[in-house]
């Protein structure tokens, strides 16, 4: 509230570019009747306004919104008007000429002093429960007073509103962030099938006019841009786990490896491998996040494997609120210092020209594990094979909300 | 009757001048030999297939590949108003983009497309994509042959 016009305007502009919602009036009844309709964190005032003085608005404002808080300005500071502003319940006090800097570091002040403000009435409601919590069966419910009582329950019910339009905002991002891989990857894609094609069509139609080394390049564009390919696949799977909605089934996991199994055929067959697996339970779950979770470790074990004869073991361990899976292969075994790092995403331990891949496979199934509200470790040694297990929840209904 | 649309012609509707190109390529170099008509944005289809403006002489083609994220009309509302019109709703349309999103595959067969096909990154897998198309909607599957058909003997058709 400001009788002078640019004053006004500018100190608007300076908040609004950090993001403050801000509403001006350039009377006192002006700034009333909006007070009125609304509330404010924080009142920006003249000390003189055309229709009345600073120090009379302030005591309107807190009849009307006592949680609002005051800023006074003044161009003619005085021990006088000072200390009426003050008494008047003014919270801080500026003097022009001022610097749009400074209204935002006092309004910044204020604002986070309100917010501490709520925490503390925050830590009352805790203490409050935990006293709550404590108390004796039988003890009588409430050891406040009904005043008290209601208190709690008024800033209880308010912080439960905070919380609620947090998590809102937080559900938000969360999904916006899913959406904005989901779509990045998508975008990704184009340019590079540009790329791929171009490259392709080169070497396939002017191999004659480019020289051996010229084609050992656009050959190099070319795996390039299929390992790209690949990589973006594996980020689209990975931001569809907990995100693709599919129906929690019963699945009997004897067929479901036996379905894996075929179509690993190709490998296993060329590699001359072997799949165990023997009365594994029937589980309720989603079937293309178990199949795709199975597939990664059944894959990497025959993957990372120089056995003349690769073996891989599935094993199921019935608890009495989990199962127990684990997959061991006779594989090239992981050295201890890299199991923590082994499921992060893009994690390789190997070169390409090793063993191919683009080190999302494990980062999935840790991503897919967690989200039927479960754990994955590993347990190897370099040179012994190596054993994952991963444990999940029997009932879907404790697997992770989203997922269903 | 099976087999007539053979020499059909395909309609592309494509705003990416390298899609365009690829998908030229690809139909060259497994030398199909049905005539390839692109449009690049959405409007221009509908301007393509009800014969309007300077497309009042289009051939009806043998199917339609439609992309999704179009400038102007976008491939769903392309899709959609072919789909409701009784003479054009009978011409096949398949999608071809590379969208995998679950939305928009479900989406384009809510409203009425009639395969919907992801563009393969690989170009040696893009070519066999396209010939599988053709094969399959100019060759294998039944449609109602309207294509030599003058526009006002489909209307009376549609009746």
């Amino acid at each position: 509230m400001d009788d002078d016009k640019i004053i006004l305007r500018s100190l608007q502009k300076a908040l609004e570019m950090e993001k403050y919602s801000v509403d001006t009036a350039e009377t006192g009844q002006q700034a009333i009747e909006k007070l009125k309709d609304q509330s404010f964190n924080l009142t920006l005032l003249d000390i003189k306004l055309p229709d009345m003085e600073g120090t009379e608005l302030i005591k309107e404002i807190d009849k009307i919104r006592p949680e609002v808080k005051k800023i006074m300005i003044t161009g003619f500071p005085t021990i006088e008007n000072t200390r009426e502003s003050l008494n008047a319940g003014a919270d801080a006090f500026l003097v022009k000429p001022i610097s749009p800097q400074q209204v935002l570091e006092v309004v910044r002040k204020k604002v986070k002093e309100q917010e501490e403000n709520d925490n503390l009435s925050l830590e009352k409601v805790k203490k409050w429960i935990e006293r709550q919590m404590d108390r004796k069966p039988g003890e009588n419910i409430a050891n406040v007073s009904e005043e008290e009582a209601k208190n709690l329950l008024f800033i209880l019910d308010y912080h439960n509103q905070l919380l609620q339009e947090k998590n809102r905002l937080l559900n938000q991002s969360n999904d916006d962030l899913q959406n904005y891989t989901y779509v990045v990857s998508h975008d990704l894609k184009a340019p590079l099938r540009s790329i791929q094609s171009f490259s392709t069509f080169l070497l396939e139609d002017y191999s004659n006019k480019i020289d051996e080394t010229g084609q050992d390049y656009l050959r190099r564009i070319v795996k390039a841009a299929t390992n790209m390919n690949e990589l973006i696949g594996d980020l689209l799977i990975l931001s569809r786990v907990g995100r693709k909605f599919t129906e929690v089934e019963k699945i009997d996991l004897n067929n479901l490896l036996e379905e894996i199994v075929s179509d690993l055929c190709p490998t296993i067959k060329k590699r001359n491998a072997e799949v165990i697996f023997q009365s594994l339970p029937t589980v309720n779950t989603q079937r293309i996040w178990i199949k795709q979770l199975f597939m990664n470790l059944i894959d990497n074990g025959l993957k990372f494997n120089k056995s003349a004869t690769p073996r891989i073991e599935v094993q199921c361990k019935i608890e009495p609120e989990h199962y127990l899976f684990s997959v061991r292969d006779n594989g090239i075994g992981i050295d201890k210092q890299y199991h923590g790092k082994l499921f992060n995403l893009f994690e390789r331990l190997h070169t390409q020209e090793e063993f191919e891949g683009t080190g999302a496979g494990l980062a999935i199934c840790k991503r897919i594990v967690e989200n039927f509200g479960g754990t994955i470790w590993v347990e190897s040694e370099l040179g012994k094979g190596s054993t994952f297990y991963f444990k999940i929840p029997k009932k879907p209904d404790s697997q992770k909300k989203e997922m269903l | 009757m099976k087999g007539i649309l053979q020499k059909s012609p395909i309609l592309l509707v494509e705003d990416n001048e390298d899609d365009i190109l690829i998908t030229k390529k690809a139909i060259e170099k497994r030398q199909i030999m049905n005539n390839l008509f692109v449009v690049h944005d959405g409007q221009e289809a509908l301007d393509f297939l009800r014969r309007t403006g300077k497309y009042e002489n289009a051939p009806r083609p043998g199917f339609v590949l439609l992309d999704l994220n179009m400038p102007k009309l976008d491939g769903f509302e392309v899709l959609k108003e072919i789909k409701r019109h009784p003479e054009l709703k009978s011409i096949p349309i398949i999608i071809l983009t590379t969208s995998e999103r679950d939305e928009d595959v479900s989406k384009a067969y809510a409203l009425g497309c009639n395969s919907y096909i992801v563009k393969s990154v690989d170009f040696s897998k893009f070519i066999n994509t396209v010939i599988e198309i053709r094969q399959y909607w100019l060759e294998l599957a039944e449609i109602p042959s309207t294509c030599d058909s003058k526009p006002d003997l489909w209307g009376n058709l549609s009746v």
